[in-house]
Protein backbone atom coordinates (compact mmCIF):
# COMPACT_ATOMS: atom_id res chain seq x y z
CA UNK A 1 0.00 0.00 0.00
CA UNK A 2 2.97 2.17 0.51
CA UNK A 3 4.88 1.77 -2.26
CA UNK A 4 7.42 1.17 -0.64
CA UNK A 5 10.55 0.28 -2.93
CA UNK A 6 14.24 -0.93 -1.91
CA UNK A 7 16.10 1.31 0.89
CA UNK A 8 18.96 2.73 -0.71
CA UNK A 9 20.53 4.22 2.07
CA UNK A 10 20.29 5.38 5.40
CA UNK A 11 21.90 7.11 8.46
CA UNK A 12 22.70 10.34 9.78
CA UNK A 13 22.47 13.52 7.42
CA UNK A 14 26.44 14.66 7.28
CA UNK A 15 25.02 18.16 6.02
CA UNK A 16 22.36 18.38 9.15
CA UNK A 17 23.94 17.44 12.49
CA UNK A 18 20.78 15.73 14.48
CA UNK A 19 18.86 15.14 11.64
CA UNK A 20 18.93 11.33 9.79
CA UNK A 21 17.19 10.13 6.42
CA UNK A 22 15.79 6.87 4.92
CA UNK A 23 16.73 7.16 1.15
CA UNK A 24 14.55 4.53 -1.02
CA UNK A 25 14.38 4.20 -4.59
CA UNK A 26 10.74 4.34 -4.86
CA UNK A 27 7.82 5.38 -2.54
CA UNK A 28 4.29 6.19 -2.82
CA UNK A 29 4.78 9.77 -1.06
CA UNK A 30 7.41 10.93 0.50
CA UNK A 31 4.91 12.78 3.42
CA UNK A 32 2.94 9.98 3.63
CA UNK A 33 5.81 8.00 4.49
CA UNK A 34 7.22 10.62 7.08
CA UNK A 35 3.39 11.06 8.36
CA UNK A 36 3.49 6.85 8.90
CA UNK A 37 6.91 6.71 10.71
CA UNK A 38 5.48 9.57 13.20
CA UNK A 39 2.46 7.13 13.95
CA UNK A 40 5.19 4.47 14.36
CA UNK A 41 6.70 6.25 17.25
CA UNK A 42 9.63 8.04 15.46
CA UNK A 43 10.97 10.58 17.29
CA UNK A 44 11.39 13.28 14.19
CA UNK A 45 14.07 14.96 12.83
CA UNK A 46 13.93 12.46 9.47
CA UNK A 47 14.58 13.58 6.15
CA UNK A 48 12.28 10.98 3.71
CA UNK A 49 13.67 10.84 0.55
CA UNK A 50 13.24 8.84 -3.01
CA UNK A 51 13.92 8.96 -6.46
CA UNK A 52 10.83 8.59 -8.15
CA UNK A 53 6.93 9.06 -6.07
CA UNK A 54 4.33 6.32 -7.44
CA UNK A 55 1.79 9.12 -5.65
CA UNK A 56 3.02 12.30 -5.04
CA UNK A 57 0.94 14.97 -3.83
CA UNK A 58 -0.08 18.55 -3.98
CA UNK A 59 -1.61 20.86 -2.64
CA UNK A 60 -5.90 19.72 -2.30
CA UNK A 61 -4.88 16.04 -4.29
CA UNK A 62 -3.01 17.76 -6.93
CA UNK A 63 -0.95 15.29 -8.59
CA UNK A 64 2.82 16.19 -8.18
CA UNK A 65 4.64 14.84 -11.21
CA UNK A 66 7.44 12.86 -9.46
CA UNK A 67 10.17 11.08 -12.07
CA UNK A 68 13.24 10.45 -11.47
CA UNK A 69 15.85 13.20 -12.13
CA UNK A 70 14.23 15.44 -9.65
CA UNK A 71 14.14 15.68 -5.72
CA UNK A 72 11.51 14.19 -3.32
CA UNK A 73 12.42 14.78 0.36
CA UNK A 74 9.97 15.10 3.39
CA UNK A 75 11.55 15.85 6.64
CA UNK A 76 9.62 14.89 9.77
CA UNK A 77 9.47 17.29 12.41
CA UNK A 78 8.09 17.26 16.31
CA UNK A 79 7.39 20.50 17.42
CA UNK A 80 6.40 21.45 21.34
CA UNK A 81 5.19 24.44 20.28
CA UNK A 82 1.45 25.80 19.83
CA UNK A 83 -0.30 25.10 16.68
CA UNK A 84 -0.09 28.91 16.12
CA UNK A 85 3.07 28.98 15.49
CA UNK A 86 3.04 26.04 12.86
CA UNK A 87 1.85 28.60 10.50
CA UNK A 88 5.04 30.41 10.50
CA UNK A 89 6.84 27.13 9.46
CA UNK A 90 6.06 27.31 5.43
CA UNK A 91 8.19 30.39 4.93
CA UNK A 92 10.92 28.52 7.11
CA UNK A 93 11.01 25.75 4.31
CA UNK A 94 10.25 28.10 1.17
CA UNK A 95 13.31 30.24 2.85
CA UNK A 96 15.44 27.25 2.89
CA UNK A 97 14.54 26.00 -0.21
CA UNK A 98 15.60 29.04 -2.06
CA UNK A 99 18.80 29.07 -0.06
CA UNK A 100 19.56 26.06 -0.91
CA UNK A 101 18.98 26.16 -4.47
CA UNK A 102 21.35 29.18 -4.55
CA UNK A 103 23.85 27.50 -3.00
CA UNK A 104 23.86 23.98 -5.05
CA UNK A 105 23.80 26.05 -8.44
CA UNK A 106 26.31 28.64 -7.12
CA UNK A 107 23.82 31.48 -8.41
CA UNK A 108 23.54 34.56 -6.02
CA UNK A 109 19.69 36.24 -6.40
CA UNK A 110 18.52 33.53 -8.51
CA UNK A 111 15.52 32.70 -6.53
CA UNK A 112 12.50 34.67 -5.64
CA UNK A 113 9.30 33.78 -2.98
CA UNK A 114 5.51 34.14 -3.47
CA UNK A 115 3.61 33.91 -0.45
CA UNK A 116 3.31 31.91 1.59
CA UNK A 117 5.85 29.15 -0.02
CA UNK A 118 6.08 29.17 -3.57
CA UNK A 119 10.26 29.04 -4.75
CA UNK A 120 10.56 30.90 -8.26
CA UNK A 121 13.36 31.47 -10.56
CA UNK A 122 12.13 33.97 -13.42
CA UNK A 123 9.15 34.07 -12.29
CA UNK A 124 8.12 30.01 -13.01
CA UNK A 125 7.77 27.83 -10.47
CA UNK A 126 10.64 25.52 -9.65
CA UNK A 127 9.36 23.36 -6.59
CA UNK A 128 6.73 22.48 -4.70
CA UNK A 129 6.54 22.38 -0.66
CA UNK A 130 3.49 20.71 1.01
CA UNK A 131 3.27 21.05 4.58
CA UNK A 132 1.65 18.56 6.99
CA UNK A 133 0.72 18.07 10.45
CA UNK A 134 -1.46 15.53 13.03
CA UNK A 135 -1.48 14.97 16.24
CA UNK A 136 0.40 11.81 17.48
CA UNK A 137 -1.45 9.76 20.28
CA UNK A 138 -0.31 12.15 23.00
CA UNK A 139 -1.57 15.05 21.39
CA UNK A 140 1.94 16.14 20.30
CA UNK A 141 2.34 18.08 17.23
CA UNK A 142 3.90 15.64 14.44
CA UNK A 143 4.37 18.00 10.71
CA UNK A 144 5.94 16.82 7.68
CA UNK A 145 7.35 19.45 5.45
CA UNK A 146 7.66 17.92 2.00
CA UNK A 147 10.06 19.32 -1.14
CA UNK A 148 9.45 18.72 -4.92
CA UNK A 149 12.22 20.36 -6.61
CA UNK A 150 12.71 20.30 -10.26
CA UNK A 151 16.39 19.76 -10.67
CA UNK A 152 16.43 17.89 -14.20
CA UNK A 153 13.07 18.41 -15.73
CA UNK A 154 9.40 19.92 -15.52
CA UNK A 155 5.76 19.18 -16.11
CA UNK A 156 3.70 21.29 -18.11
CA UNK A 157 0.96 22.98 -16.51
CA UNK A 158 -2.05 25.27 -17.20
CA UNK A 159 -2.15 27.07 -14.82
CA UNK A 160 1.50 28.05 -14.15
CA UNK A 161 4.79 28.71 -15.40
CA UNK A 162 6.98 26.38 -14.37
CA UNK A 163 10.52 25.94 -14.97
CA UNK A 164 13.46 23.21 -14.04
CA UNK A 165 16.78 23.53 -12.91
CA UNK A 166 18.30 22.68 -16.09
CA UNK A 167 16.28 24.24 -18.24
CA UNK A 168 17.46 27.21 -17.12
CA UNK A 169 21.23 26.15 -17.22
CA UNK A 170 22.15 24.78 -13.76
CA UNK A 171 23.49 21.67 -13.98
CA UNK A 172 23.37 19.76 -10.32
CA UNK A 173 21.75 16.55 -9.40
CA UNK A 174 19.63 16.35 -6.98
CA UNK A 175 21.82 15.12 -4.12
CA UNK A 176 23.37 18.15 -4.02
CA UNK A 177 20.57 20.22 -3.56
CA UNK A 178 19.20 17.64 -0.77
CA UNK A 179 22.20 18.28 0.87
CA UNK A 180 22.52 22.11 0.88
CA UNK A 181 18.27 21.76 1.92
CA UNK A 182 19.06 19.81 4.92
CA UNK A 183 21.82 22.23 5.72
CA UNK A 184 19.56 24.94 5.34
CA UNK A 185 16.15 23.61 6.41
CA UNK A 186 18.62 22.64 9.37
CA UNK A 187 19.92 26.49 10.50
CA UNK A 188 16.56 28.11 9.70
CA UNK A 189 14.62 25.80 12.36
CA UNK A 190 16.76 27.13 14.88
CA UNK A 191 16.27 30.12 13.95
CA UNK A 192 12.77 29.91 13.85
CA UNK A 193 12.69 28.26 17.56
CA UNK A 194 14.58 31.45 19.20
CA UNK A 195 12.37 33.81 20.55
CA UNK A 196 11.88 36.65 18.24
CA UNK A 197 13.22 33.99 15.49
CA UNK A 198 10.09 34.58 12.95
CA UNK A 199 11.39 38.37 12.84
CA UNK A 200 14.40 37.23 10.71
CA UNK A 201 12.71 34.80 8.88
CA UNK A 202 10.03 37.40 7.96
CA UNK A 203 12.59 40.12 7.15
CA UNK A 204 14.87 37.46 4.75
CA UNK A 205 11.60 35.99 2.87
CA UNK A 206 10.46 39.66 2.38
CA UNK A 207 13.73 40.47 0.65
CA UNK A 208 13.30 37.93 -1.84
CA UNK A 209 9.28 38.16 -2.23
CA UNK A 210 8.11 38.98 -5.40
CA UNK A 211 5.38 41.53 -6.28
CA UNK A 212 5.39 43.96 -2.93
CA UNK A 213 3.55 46.92 -3.69
CA UNK A 214 2.09 45.35 -6.88
CA UNK A 215 -1.50 44.73 -7.62
CA UNK A 216 -2.01 41.21 -6.43
CA UNK A 217 -5.18 38.70 -7.11
CA UNK A 218 -5.97 36.15 -4.51
CA UNK A 219 -8.35 32.53 -5.11
CA UNK A 220 -10.20 31.34 -1.97
CA UNK A 221 -11.85 28.17 -2.55
CA UNK A 222 -14.87 30.20 -2.40
CA UNK A 223 -14.52 33.38 -2.98
CA UNK A 224 -11.87 35.87 -5.63
CA UNK A 225 -10.77 39.50 -4.93
CA UNK A 226 -7.61 41.67 -5.71
CA UNK A 227 -5.88 44.51 -4.32
CA UNK A 228 -2.39 45.21 -3.70
CA UNK A 229 0.44 43.15 -1.65
CA UNK A 230 1.60 45.30 1.37
CA UNK A 231 3.42 43.09 3.88
CA UNK A 232 3.53 40.07 5.81
CA UNK A 233 2.69 40.01 9.41
CA UNK A 234 3.88 38.29 12.27
CA UNK A 235 1.98 35.05 11.71
CA UNK A 236 3.24 34.85 7.72
CA UNK A 237 -0.28 36.65 6.78
CA UNK A 238 -0.56 37.97 3.55
CA UNK A 239 -1.89 41.53 3.94
CA UNK A 240 -4.12 43.26 0.96
CA UNK A 241 -4.97 46.50 0.72
CA UNK A 242 -8.26 46.18 -0.97
CA UNK A 243 -9.30 48.28 -3.60
CA UNK A 244 -11.92 49.42 -2.22
CA UNK A 245 -10.21 50.32 0.77
CA UNK A 246 -9.42 48.73 4.12
CA UNK A 247 -6.80 45.66 4.40
CA UNK A 248 -7.57 42.15 4.32
CA UNK A 249 -5.34 39.21 5.87
CA UNK A 250 -5.44 36.14 4.39
CA UNK A 251 -4.33 32.99 5.36
CA UNK A 252 -4.96 30.01 2.92
CA UNK A 253 -5.42 30.77 -0.96
CA UNK A 254 -3.71 30.86 -4.50
CA UNK A 255 -2.36 34.17 -5.18
CA UNK A 256 -1.83 35.53 -8.94
CA UNK A 257 0.28 38.70 -10.14
CA UNK A 258 -0.72 40.48 -13.23
CA UNK B 1 -30.49 48.27 31.13
CA UNK B 2 -32.68 51.31 31.62
CA UNK B 3 -33.88 51.24 28.26
CA UNK B 4 -34.67 47.94 27.84
CA UNK B 5 -38.67 48.65 28.48
CA UNK B 6 -38.25 51.38 25.56
CA UNK B 7 -37.60 49.12 22.78
CA UNK B 8 -40.30 47.98 20.42
CA UNK B 9 -41.53 44.99 21.57
CA UNK B 10 -44.08 44.97 18.42
CA UNK B 11 -41.34 44.76 15.99
CA UNK B 12 -39.46 41.87 17.78
CA UNK B 13 -42.54 40.20 17.63
CA UNK B 14 -42.61 40.47 14.10
CA UNK B 15 -39.04 39.05 13.85
CA UNK B 16 -39.83 36.52 15.95
CA UNK B 17 -42.32 35.55 13.80
CA UNK B 18 -40.29 36.09 10.37
CA UNK B 19 -37.78 33.57 12.28
CA UNK B 20 -40.52 31.04 12.86
CA UNK B 21 -41.84 31.21 9.59
CA UNK B 22 -38.38 31.33 7.87
CA UNK B 23 -37.02 28.53 10.01
CA UNK B 24 -33.62 30.74 10.07
CA UNK B 25 -31.75 30.78 13.25
CA UNK B 26 -31.15 34.53 13.53
CA UNK B 27 -32.04 38.17 12.09
CA UNK B 28 -30.24 41.32 12.67
CA UNK B 29 -32.01 44.71 12.29
CA UNK B 30 -31.00 48.05 12.40
CA UNK B 31 -32.95 51.21 12.78
CA UNK B 32 -31.69 54.69 13.69
CA UNK B 33 -29.49 53.56 16.68
CA UNK B 34 -31.48 50.97 17.59
CA UNK B 35 -29.82 47.41 16.75
CA UNK B 36 -31.80 44.18 17.30
CA UNK B 37 -30.54 40.85 16.70
CA UNK B 38 -33.42 38.07 17.27
CA UNK B 39 -31.58 34.37 17.61
CA UNK B 40 -33.12 30.95 18.69
CA UNK B 41 -31.34 29.29 21.59
CA UNK B 42 -29.58 31.74 23.06
CA UNK B 43 -30.52 33.17 26.68
CA UNK B 44 -29.37 36.73 28.06
CA UNK B 45 -28.01 37.09 31.16
CA UNK B 46 -30.52 38.72 33.53
CA UNK B 47 -33.79 38.67 30.98
CA UNK B 48 -36.13 36.09 32.70
CA UNK B 49 -36.28 32.86 30.00
CA UNK B 50 -39.52 33.29 27.65
CA UNK B 51 -41.53 30.23 27.33
CA UNK B 52 -39.95 27.56 24.96
CA UNK B 53 -39.60 27.26 21.84
CA UNK B 54 -40.10 30.96 21.57
CA UNK B 55 -37.26 32.66 20.26
CA UNK B 56 -35.85 35.08 22.47
CA UNK B 57 -34.90 38.49 21.60
CA UNK B 58 -31.54 40.74 22.62
CA UNK B 59 -31.84 44.52 22.56
CA UNK B 60 -29.51 46.49 22.02
CA UNK B 61 -28.29 48.92 25.03
CA UNK B 62 -26.54 51.94 23.63
CA UNK B 63 -26.23 52.15 20.17
CA UNK B 64 -22.32 52.84 20.81
CA UNK B 65 -22.28 49.30 21.94
CA UNK B 66 -24.98 46.85 20.08
CA UNK B 67 -25.14 43.85 21.64
CA UNK B 68 -23.29 40.90 20.39
CA UNK B 69 -24.55 37.43 21.16
CA UNK B 70 -23.67 34.94 17.86
CA UNK B 71 -26.06 31.81 17.89
CA UNK B 72 -22.45 29.62 17.59
CA UNK B 73 -21.73 31.25 21.23
CA UNK B 74 -24.29 28.74 22.00
CA UNK B 75 -22.31 25.62 19.95
CA UNK B 76 -19.09 26.53 21.13
CA UNK B 77 -20.50 25.74 24.94
CA UNK B 78 -22.17 22.21 24.08
CA UNK B 79 -20.14 20.29 25.82
CA UNK B 80 -19.74 18.24 22.42
CA UNK B 81 -18.49 20.76 20.24
CA UNK B 82 -15.29 20.55 18.65
CA UNK B 83 -13.50 24.17 18.37
CA UNK B 84 -11.28 24.81 15.91
CA UNK B 85 -7.95 25.32 17.17
CA UNK B 86 -6.78 27.73 14.46
CA UNK B 87 -7.31 30.27 11.74
CA UNK B 88 -7.99 28.77 8.44
CA UNK B 89 -9.98 27.20 5.85
CA UNK B 90 -11.52 24.02 6.87
CA UNK B 91 -11.86 20.61 4.55
CA UNK B 92 -14.38 18.03 5.12
CA UNK B 93 -12.08 15.59 2.91
CA UNK B 94 -8.65 15.19 2.23
CA UNK B 95 -9.26 16.13 -1.08
CA UNK B 96 -11.76 17.63 -3.58
CA UNK B 97 -14.06 14.84 -4.86
CA UNK B 98 -13.29 12.64 -1.88
CA UNK B 99 -15.68 11.00 0.60
CA UNK B 100 -15.72 13.75 3.74
CA UNK B 101 -13.64 12.57 7.06
CA UNK B 102 -16.64 12.44 8.78
CA UNK B 103 -21.05 12.04 8.60
CA UNK B 104 -23.72 13.37 10.96
CA UNK B 105 -24.74 10.13 12.57
CA UNK B 106 -21.74 8.26 12.27
CA UNK B 107 -19.53 7.22 15.29
CA UNK B 108 -16.13 8.10 15.13
CA UNK B 109 -13.24 7.12 17.47
CA UNK B 110 -10.66 9.20 19.18
CA UNK B 111 -7.84 9.83 17.42
CA UNK B 112 -9.71 9.98 13.83
CA UNK B 113 -9.07 12.62 11.78
CA UNK B 114 -12.49 14.81 11.94
CA UNK B 115 -11.79 17.21 8.96
CA UNK B 116 -8.27 19.33 7.84
CA UNK B 117 -7.77 22.62 8.38
CA UNK B 118 -5.62 24.97 6.15
CA UNK B 119 -3.50 27.60 7.55
CA UNK B 120 -0.82 29.18 5.49
CA UNK B 121 -0.72 25.80 3.12
CA UNK B 122 -0.38 24.06 6.17
CA UNK B 123 -2.66 20.57 5.72
CA UNK B 124 -3.54 20.03 9.57
CA UNK B 125 -5.31 16.87 10.03
CA UNK B 126 -7.81 18.03 13.16
CA UNK B 127 -8.27 14.71 15.03
CA UNK B 128 -11.45 13.47 17.17
CA UNK B 129 -10.42 14.65 20.87
CA UNK B 130 -13.03 11.41 21.92
CA UNK B 131 -15.25 9.03 20.48
CA UNK B 132 -18.86 9.09 20.04
CA UNK B 133 -21.32 10.08 17.18
CA UNK B 134 -20.70 13.02 15.29
CA UNK B 135 -24.27 14.42 16.02
CA UNK B 136 -23.68 18.21 13.91
CA UNK B 137 -21.26 19.45 11.37
CA UNK B 138 -21.50 23.22 11.29
CA UNK B 139 -19.05 24.38 8.83
CA UNK B 140 -18.96 23.90 5.61
CA UNK B 141 -16.48 22.68 2.67
CA UNK B 142 -13.93 25.48 2.05
CA UNK B 143 -15.27 27.82 5.07
CA UNK B 144 -12.96 30.19 6.92
CA UNK B 145 -12.64 29.32 10.24
CA UNK B 146 -11.79 31.23 13.32
CA UNK B 147 -9.64 30.30 16.48
CA UNK B 148 -12.55 28.43 18.88
CA UNK B 149 -15.42 28.24 16.34
CA UNK B 150 -16.93 25.47 16.89
CA UNK B 151 -16.58 22.43 14.05
CA UNK B 152 -18.37 20.04 15.17
CA UNK B 153 -20.38 18.05 17.57
CA UNK B 154 -20.17 14.45 19.61
CA UNK B 155 -21.71 12.85 21.47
Amino acid sequence: MMNLGQLKDEGPVRSAPGFCFEYYDQIGSTNTHGLHKAREGHPGNLWVRSDIQLSGRGRRGRAWTSETGNLFASVLLRVGVQNEKIVQLPFVAALALGEAIERATGAHNLVQLKWPNDVLIDGQKVSGILLESESGPNGELCLVCGFGVNVSHHPDLGDYAVTDLRSMGYMCEPQQVFDALAQSFARWLETWKAASGFEEIRSAWLRRAVGRGKPIRVRLSNEEFSGVFMDIDQMGRLIVKMDHGGERLVTAGDVFFS
Amino acid sequence: MTKETKFDQEMIRQLANVLDETNLTEIEVEQKDLRVRVARQLTVGAVAPVAAPAPVAAPAPAPAAPVEIAVSADAANHPGAVTSPMVGTAYLAAEPGASAFIEVGKSIKKGETILIIEAMKTMNQIPSPKSGTVTAILVEDGQPVEFGEPLIIIE
